[in-house]
């Protein structure tokens, strides 16, 4: 009997002791990070983001594990001095209450600051970031574009001289599509780096609980209600329970009463989608449309015919619908197959994708209206908004394998938010630590990302309440089509209402 | 009447779909004598090869129908039946359940390792842009070549095996295989050719319902179980009555979504529950329509590991909190939280112990009942209270006990069907307004005691690991009592155990009951550490992991709970620090599979391995062995 329990014991230890082999204690982690910190110098610091890229382990645990891939995006952290700052593309930029508002920070040049090692993830040369989101799971790499997005801008911030006299570097964590290990990988994180930026994940609800425990700021795009929340979150464009009124009442205006008052509502059967989806409908129904056909689409769905059917009965003119680009296509499909039009077909902004043309010909899209909070980052806006043209930039140095997509443009703009800030408390003579951070930002006003997302109040988590239009083209283009005027954003059409 | 027209010609082309994937089913059940799990899953593969030939490398359409219906699907049915199915010929009905899900799993993974899940892709229908007009309803040609292949495929089928010699020789080897050798026939080359077929038939499947969704790994797979109630409605030989079935149900989804609308109870409108629509329909046919008899569902040998006396689980139950205690203040948040969360998985495999290793009775539902327990203890009484926790072990309690009530006349693979029917059912409910409410997550608070509160990680671990001692303590001694005699019973012998005056119904309503009451308190537990669940936490998916894990982790023992709750817990993280995608899949798949091999699992052998080494000590020392009568205990409870 001893015998078996010494055995068994033996082998419990052995597992612990493999266990703990894994983990980095915060002695090995200061030896790396001081270790990294003294060829951190544009490829170091690239390469050690791209560790994580490239093969997405943890480069908190894997250390200098490196592999083709990180090279390349090592070296994009290097060679591009010369690069145009992103802020001198006219954005509006306003530090609120206390701070001049105006249009200068769009610098992305280094503001010195004094002090060291100021708070936890900082050194004398070296600010470590953290970023949790979705690379492996039931659906790997879902969320890998806004790592490189991330990783794009702290390559270019790099470039620039990084933020208050140190180099960034970027350490991400995997939550495999899980809000259990969505926490994990925040508790992992929260010791070793100074900030999160750029997480992007669905199962952010497991790490907000913990951001706010240890008050560490967390500039990232949400995407539960629990993280938008949380006092330690800001994002570049807050996902607040509610929805923009202007798009309702622009169309309600630009469209006959016959067709506003016959609209099919859908929304994709999962519960964010039905979340939003709520509000949308009641400041559709505010704005004049009548709902005469309504479904929950589930993600298994193969009866669009009977909804497109069930539509033709009911006389539907207006379809809007907040889904993914699957399910559209699906329905956008079975709308050809029937020959069956509606006069405005307002989808969500899932359908402004790369792939778009792939899943869906062009010619089968009918009078699509499609409002947008942020611009046309594929490249379509390039010349009227030049921050989109320098993200495009950075995607490519970055990762060319990498398609730039939404989750991307959600990791660049976090990390451009972030730098504002932090440049910001360097102005004001402050060192990096994370109470002048999340101050910094609860009292920040209007931030538009140098034009690359419509104006959004910070501090208050306020989504903008500006918007444009645009619709697709027979030869499989997106298109503006409002403002008229040449503006990036029309403002007037109507407030932000929030969930009542 | 134009409209009901309308949506009958919709729903007649929407049960074509599921009829070809319901024959096919079916013939593989009626010429191999396995029920395929993983039908659907070969169904994939195989549509995405055809989309590799036909799109990515634009080979002309005949030339890549030859390769992937005439090479490469008969190749892939052979391979797996010489692989995997040539074994399971003595095997307990169980073990094949085990086998074809864990095949589930991994064709699973090895689409999305070739083809990646985050690519878009459209598959063509055949000859794309043409259709016809039919009662105001315009029907592509691929549709139309749907519905004429699956009625085909039903009609030729029923030919093969009725009225030739193959087909006959084909049910021969499955009815008695010694028999029909005896008789000149070759069973292994039958049976290769049966799987051959259903390959064929799944590749079929696979590629005339794609075009008709985007080409999706899961969707596609899961499309299948759709197919389910049709074939039920044929008993798994009848292939007019499955056709009829699918038509049936493709039919009553889309009457659901045509007048559903219009049927409203308060804020729920039927229209909302097209989706579970087959589901429902699968449920009641199990239920309420006579099934054909089926072998004994036990999923581990007859001889069970010994059963610790109390002593021993106590003893263990104290060294194991105490290194637990102590590992919680050495390690990172991180370790700590994700032991915690192997802990709280574990808690829940206990359930299946009690109800899947002592009691034989299959469940794919137990993160269901998880998820209810979670439910109660985050939006009901006594939230983050240990009356919270104990509230959620008597819902779900009750929950099990409805669960049990169709169970009762339902074995092996019937039951293993209506559980995943309910655990779909609820996935659907769980992501309604009244379920986890829109939005999706729940903020559940941890446990707290008055001047005690559980909120740090490590005291969550501690908690966790107390409680899962509680839970297994309580499992062993009820295996040890007159009542675990009787849930073994059960297990080995229904028959006999009724004859000898056992309650039946009784033994199965409380042993669901007790297990499902055991899987909601872990969910409470499990949801207070997450600190936040949503209804992605329970999905279907996680109720086959967690079923394939525990039975090759060893689903008669604590330690293979345990292990079962390490390897679900600890294998995303191993994900991390591979190259190679889909480690979940494979590694559960490949588990679950070598259970033929070792029906014990991992927990099972290691006790098994414990008593040899205290038997070979113990006759070294010349003294009889205490382990001696636990063996007798084991063997008697075997007989």
């Amino acid at each position: 009997m001893r015998h078996l329990r010494a055995f068994v014991l033996l082998v419990l230890l052995g597992l612990v002791a493999v266990a703990c082999g894994t983990t980095v204690s915060d002695e090995e982690a200061a030896t790396e990070l001081a270790a990294e910190a003294g060829g951190s110098g544009g490829g170091g610091s690239g390469g050690s983001g791209g560790a994580a890229l490239g093969s997405g382990t943890d480069a908190l645990d894997s250390g200098s594990t490196s592999s083709g891939d990180d090279a390349d995006l090592a070296a994009g952290s290097g060679d591009t001095g010369g690069t145009t700052a992103g802020g001198d593309t006219g954005g509006t930029t306003s530090g609120g209450d206390t701070a001049t508002g105006g249009t200068d920070t769009g610098t992305a040049g280094p503001v010195r600051s004094a002090g060291g090692a100021t708070d936890v993830g900082v050194t004398a040369s070296e600010i470590r970031l953290g970023w949790v989101g979705t690379l492996t799971g039931p659906v790997p790499g879902i969320f890998r574009g806004a790592l490189v997005g991330t990783q794009a801008w702290i390559n270019y911030q790099n470039s620039q001289g990084g933020l208050m006299g140190r180099q960034l570097r970027l350490v991400p964590a995997d939550d495999a599509l899980d809000s259990g290990k969505n926490r994990a990988a925040h508790l992992q994180l929260k010791d070793k780096v100074f900030s999160f930026v750029g997480s992007f994940s669905i199962t952010d609800d497991g790490g907000a609980p913990v951001v706010t425990e240890c008050k560490c700021p967390d500039v990232s795009g949400n995407l539960s209600v629990a993280m938008h929340n949380s006092p330690s979150h800001y994002g570049p464009q807050p996902a607040a329970p509610g929805w923009r009124s202007g798009p309702p009442r622009y169309y309600a205006k630009k469209f006959p009463k016959e067709v506003i008052e016959k609209m099919a509502f859908f929304y994709s059967q999962v519960p964010v989608s039905q979340a939003i989806a709520v509000q949308q409908r009641r400041v559709y129904e505010q704005a004049g449309f009548k709902v005469v056909y309504e479904r929950g689409v589930p993600p298994n769905d193969n009866n669009q015919t009977a909804d497109v059917v069930q539509m033709q009965r009911a006389g539907v003119r207006t379809i809007a619908f907040q889904g993914d680009l699957d399910t559209f296509s699906r329905l956008i499909t079975a709308m050809a197959q029937q020959n069956f039009t509606v006069d405005l077909f307002n989808l969500g902004n899932s359908i402004y994708d790369a792939n778009t043309f792939k899943v869906v010909k062009p010619d089968q899209i009918k009078n699509l209206f499609v409002d947008q909070v942020y611009a046309m980052f594929l490249g379509e806006d390039g010349a009227r908004i030049p921050e989109v043209k320098l993200f495009n930039e950075w995607m490519k140095k970055t990762d060319p394998n990498q398609p730039v997509n939404l989750f991307a443009m959600y990791g660049w703009l976090s990390g451009r938010l972030f730098a504002d800030a932090m440049n910001k408390m360097a102005k004001e003579g402050k060192n990096p630590v994370r109470a002048d951070l999340l101050n910094t930002l609860k009292g920040w006003g209007t931030w538009d990302g140098y034009g690359m997302v419509a104006p959004v109040k910070v501090g208050t988590k306020t989504p903008s309440d500006c918007f444009f239009v645009f619709t697709s083209t027979p030869d499989g283009k997106f298109q503006r089509t409002y403002p008229e005027g040449g503006e990036p954003y029309a403002c007037g059409d109507g407030p932000f209402s929030a969930k009542p | 009447m134009d409209a009901f027209l309308a949506f009958t010609v919709v729903g007649v082309v929407t049960g074509a779909i599921y009829a070809v994937s319901a024959t096919g089913l079916v013939v593989t059940y009626t010429t191999s004598g396995v029920f395929n799990f993983a039908h659907g899953a070969m169904g994939m593969v195989m549509a995405f090869l055809y989309w590799e030939l036909r799109v990515n490398q634009a080979w002309p359409a005949p030339i890549a129908l030859v390769v992937v219906l005439l090479v490469a699907a008969p190749i892939m049915g052979a391979v797996v039946e010489r692989l995997l199915m040539r074994k399971l010929y003595n095997a307990p009905m169980g073990v094949s359940i085990v086998t074809t899900l864990a095949l589930l799993v991994i064709l699973l993974g090895l689409g999305d390792s070739l083809w990646s899940g985050t690519e878009l892709r459209r598959m063509p229908g055949f000859f794309a842009g043409n259709d016809v007009d039919v009662f105001g309803v315009r029907v592509t040609y691929h549709q139309l070549i749907s519905l004429v292949v699956a009625g085909l495929i039903a009609a030729g089928l029923r030919f093969l095996m009725f009225h030739t010699r193959t087909g006959v020789t084909m049910r021969a080897v499955v009815d008695n295989r010694d028999l029909a050798g005896m008789n000149g026939v070759f069973p292994e080359r039958v049976a290769s050719l049966s799987w051959a077929l259903g390959s064929f038939l799944a590749a079929i499947a696979g590629i005339l319902i794609a075009p008709q969704l985007t080409l999706n790994h899961l969707l596609l797979t899961l499309l299948v179980i759709n197919g389910y109630a049709a074939a039920m409605l044929g008993k798994l030989k009848n292939l007019p009555l499955t056709f009829l079935g699918a038509v049936v149900l493709g039919l009553a989804e889309t009457y659901v979504i045509g007048y559903g609308g219009d049927v409203t109870i308060g804020s729920f409108s039927l229209i909302s529950a097209a989706k579970v629509v087959p589901t429902v329909l699968l449920l009641g046919i199990l239920v309420f329509l006579p099934q054909v008899r089926l072998p004994s569902g036990r999923i581990i040998s007859a001889v069970a590991p010994r059963v610790p006396s109390l002593r021993s689980s106590l003893l263990w139950s104290a060294a194991f909190i105490v290194l637990m205690t102590v590992l919680s203040g050495v390690l990172s948040d991180f370790w700590v939280f994700n032991i915690g969360l192997a802990l709280a998985i574990g808690i829940v495999v206990l359930s299946l112990v009690l109800l899947s290793g002592f009691a034989g009775q299959i469940s794919l539902m137990q993160m269901t009942f998880v998820g209810i327990g979670a439910l109660v203890a985050g939006r009901m009484i006594g939230t983050g209270s240990i009356f919270g926790i104990l509230v959620a072990g008597l819902v779900t309690a009750v929950a099990g006990a409805i669960v049990a009530l169709p169970a009762l006349r339902l074995q092996a693979l019937y039951l293993a069907l209506a559980t995943f029917a309910f655990a779909l059912f609820s996935d659907w409910a769980f992501n309604q307004s009244w379920g986890f409410s829109q939005g999706g997550s729940l903020q559940v608070p941890r446990l707290r005691f008055p001047g005690l509160a559980f909120r740090s990680e490590q005291s969550q671990m501690v908690l966790l690991t107390v409680a899962f001692c509680i839970f297994g303590v309580t499992v062993l001694a009820i295996r040890r009592g007159p009542y675990g005699r009787r849930l073994a019973a059960l297990r080995d012998s229904p028959v006999a155990a009724s004859m000898l005056g056992m309650n039946l119904v009784a033994a199965k309503t409380t042993v669901f009951a007790l297990s499902a009451g055991i899987a909601g308190m872990g969910g409470a537990l499990y949801a207070g550490l997450q600190a936040t669940v949503s209804p992605n936490d329970f999905n279907p998916i996680k109720s086959l992991f967690l079923f394939l894990v525990a039975t090759f982790g060893g689903i008669t023992t604590v330690v293979g709970a345990l292990f079962a709750g390490v390897f679900l817990a600890l294998i995303p993280e191993l994900q991390k620090h591979v190259s190679f995608d889909n480690i979940q899949y494979f590694g559960i798949g490949v588990g679950a599979i070598s259970l033929a091999g070792n029906p014990h699992g991992f927990g099972g052998s290691m006790s098994m391995a414990g008593e040899q080494i205290r038997e070979a000590i113990a006759k070294r020392r010349h003294a009889p062995t205490p382990a001696k009568t636990e063996r007798g205990v084991a063997l008697e409870t075997a007989s």
